[in-house]
């Protein structure tokens, strides 16, 4: 009597083929919801006809198959469905932003565990529909959805990966959340999909590593490849502009750390101790006595040349004062110039601080070479001045004898005309 | 026999009322429909495929998974929305206004000349819901995202609770669909369902409703 065996194991043959177009079905439930698109009456009039005529849809759900999703899992199943099912078939789903950050956000699992169960081939595909229902359900309340419909190729973009073996959790950070979709007992061992999801959404930069593991760990990985974007250098710009300046400046590229340490250290030594903004009375005050000093030297030096030392003396206290504030020699400015360029850096805090570092530099130099014309004025001009006023007061005479003997010529030339 | 009961808390504005009943009924609904049966003999029969369409709330950040059929959606819509203003115009001065909305999945028996088939409640699902006011912005933003992850749990469980199997009517042969589905839908087939709703805040005594119809069928007669 072969036939009862033989009708057994065309019931088992029943339900690997239910098991195995199951599984096909949720990785295209899992995907197609990560893709952003809304289903809607107008899609589902797009799909063939299948009406009582032809031949209805597995599990009397209209779920179309994209081939690529298919092969995918095909792949993974490997004609070996139990096998496959029991090592886990993972459907991951990840995040990848403009800058090149790579963040998981979910893992969907369909595993079969040890365990079965007798019921009949109908009995079972009635419940595979209800599982199925359930995974589409379950697809729309985890943030993984939200975050797909709103995937914007300047932004992010969503995308997945079918790969067998066990899931490495950790990859979706801490306080991740388990949810069960739907727990089945089939003759064949006890059907098991669940969904890990992860619930903090920061992007952290070992993360990136870590996806890579399961890579390295089973071959069976298929990347979709076609999902990794060009940076937009705009947006990137707007970020960093954000950047707080109460917080130690990063190095650029290519800068020499220990030379701008050694800058640094020579302003931070230059800069007075005293509380912030407090050379800017004492800068007043050096003008402030500067323009004393020279009013009173102009007069005193009318009157009184031999005193100009005196005046010296005072402008050259208060140059003293000032070298307080002052930011490093022009020879040591040009040794550190070239640290305070920064290319490609236009508009970040970095370029600014060198730009004002440079107005400074120039600012000094100017006010310098002012401060000497005036100390030049003081002590030489007015010196020679008094001399030459000296000289014309002595020459007074002969200038009058020369207005007198213009004046008679003049006058002795009009009797004439 | 004792139905199977669920029952949910929710609070809610007025204005999301009719979009979180509906959430968690064509979640239910989704669950407990099939396709059109079409039946080649007395017990063979084939069943045509369900289409469903996502459901994006207005009021609140929200998308479901619903059966599309639109006739299926607006006799639900319709029962949603008379609770809904019946709830939105109870008195509020001195409590908060609550009531409950049920969706309730029956079968009916046949019963003996003269007497009209008795309906015999297997499941029911019941929304009670309690209006809130939001005192600023930050306090609606709050109770917002509460509402979503509210729903999110409910909508986890019902799927839970669907997916145990535990018992739904057998599937009829031909003379019996109409015992166990609304076959009055030309897209759907849905389990035999009703919607009722009451403001007090206790919950409806459906059996008890369906024996009270039952004698008032009877004495009609």
């Amino acid at each position: 009597m072969a036939s009862p065996n033989a009708d057994l194991q065309e019931k088992y043959k029943l339900y690997h083929k239910f098991t195995k177009v199951l599984t096909l079905k949720i990785a295209q439930i899992v995907v197609q919801s990560r893709q952003g698109k809304k289903i809607t009456h107008e899609c589902n009039s797009k799909l063939p006809e299948d009406g009582a005529d032809s031949s209805p849809q597995w599990f009397n759900l209209s779920i179309p198959d994209e081939p690529a999703v298919t092969e995918d899992t095909k792949r993974v199943l490997n004609g070996e469905v139990v096998d496959a099912l029991t090592k886990v078939l993972c459907i991951e789903i990840s995040l990848h932003t403009v800058d090149g950050d790579d963040m998981v956000l979910e893992i969907w699992t369909v595993k079969l565990a040890p365990g079965s169960e007798v019921c009949s081939p109908s009995t079972v595909y009635y419940r595979m529909s209800v599982m199925l229902k359930s995974a589409l359900t379950i697809s729309r309340i985890t943030p993984a959805y939200k975050l797909s419909r709103t995937q914007h190729n300047e932004t992010y973009k969503i995308s997945h990966k079918i790969y067998g073996g066990e899931p490495d959790y950790n990859i979706l950070g801490e306080k991740r959340k388990i949810v069960k979709v739907s727990e089945l007992h089939t003759p064949i061992g006890t059907l098991i999909i669940e969904v890990v999801y992860r619930t903090k959404m920061t992007i952290m930069p070992e993360s990136r590593q870590k996806i890579e593991q399961p890579v390295t760990a089973t071959n069976d990985i298929m990347v979709k490849s076609d999902h990794f974007i060009t940076e937009s250098p705009k947006k990137n710009r707007q970020e960093k502009r954000e950047l707080d300046l109460s917080k130690p400046l990063t190095a650029g590229a290519f800068v020499d750390t220990a030379k701008i340490k050694e800058l640094h250290d020579t302003l931070s030594q230059r800069l007075p101790p005293e509380p912030p903004m407090a050379w800017l009375l004492a800068e007043k005050e050096k003008i402030e006595n500067k323009m004393k000093s020279l009013t009173t030297s102009d007069d005193e030096n009318a009157n009184r040349p031999g005193c100009s030392t005196a005046t010296d003396t005072d402008t050259s206290s208060a140059h003293a004062v000032s070298t307080a504030i002052e930011v490093p020699k022009n020879k040591n400015s040009e040794k550190y110039s070239g640290l305070m360029e920064f290319p490609f850096a236009d508009g970040s805090p970095i370029a600014e601080l060198a730009n004002f570092y440079q107005e400074c530099l120039q600012a000094r130099s100017i006010s310098e070479e002012w401060t000497d014309i005036v100390i030049d004025s003081t002590s030489t001009d007015s010196e020679s001045l008094s001399k030459q006023l000296k000289m014309f007061e002595d020459a007074v005479p002969e200038f009058d004898n020369m207005v007198a003997s213009m004046f008679s010529n003049s006058e002795a030339g009009s009797d004439r005309s | 026999m004792n139905a199977r009961t669920i029952a949910f808390e929710l609070s809610m504005e007025g204005r999301q009322v009719d979009e979180v009943v509906a959430c968690i009924f064509h979640t239910v609904l989704f669950h407990r429909s099939s396709g059109k049966f079409t039946y080649n003999n007395e017990e063979s029969y084939s069943i045509r495929t369900v289409s469903y369409v996502d459901v994006d709330c207005d009021f609140i950040d929200f998308t479901y998974v619903c059966c599309e059929s639109d006739a299926l959606g607006r006799n639900v819509k319709r029962e949603i929305s008379d609770f809904s203003e019946l709830l939105r115009g109870a008195d509020s001065t001195s409590a908060p206004p609550r009531g409950s909305i049920s969706l309730e999945f029956f079968q009916k028996r046949r019963a003996r000349w003269p007497f009209q088939p008795e309906c015999v409640p297997w499941e029911v699902w019941t929304v009670y819901c309690e209006l809130t006011e939001s005192r600023n912005e930050q306090d609606m933003h709050s109770k917002h995202e509460n509402v979503v992850e509210m729903l999110q749990d409910k909508i986890v469980f019902i799927t839970e609770i669907i997916n145990r199997h535990e018992y739904v009517p057998k599937m009829p042969s031909r003379s019996d669909a109409d015992l166990i589905f609304d076959t009055s839908y030309s897209d759907i087939q849905p389990y035999l369902f009703k919607v009722h709703y009451n403001l007090s805040g206790a919950p409806p005594t459906s059996v008890g409703n369906t024996v009270r119809k039952l004698i008032r069928d009877t004495l009609s007669l």
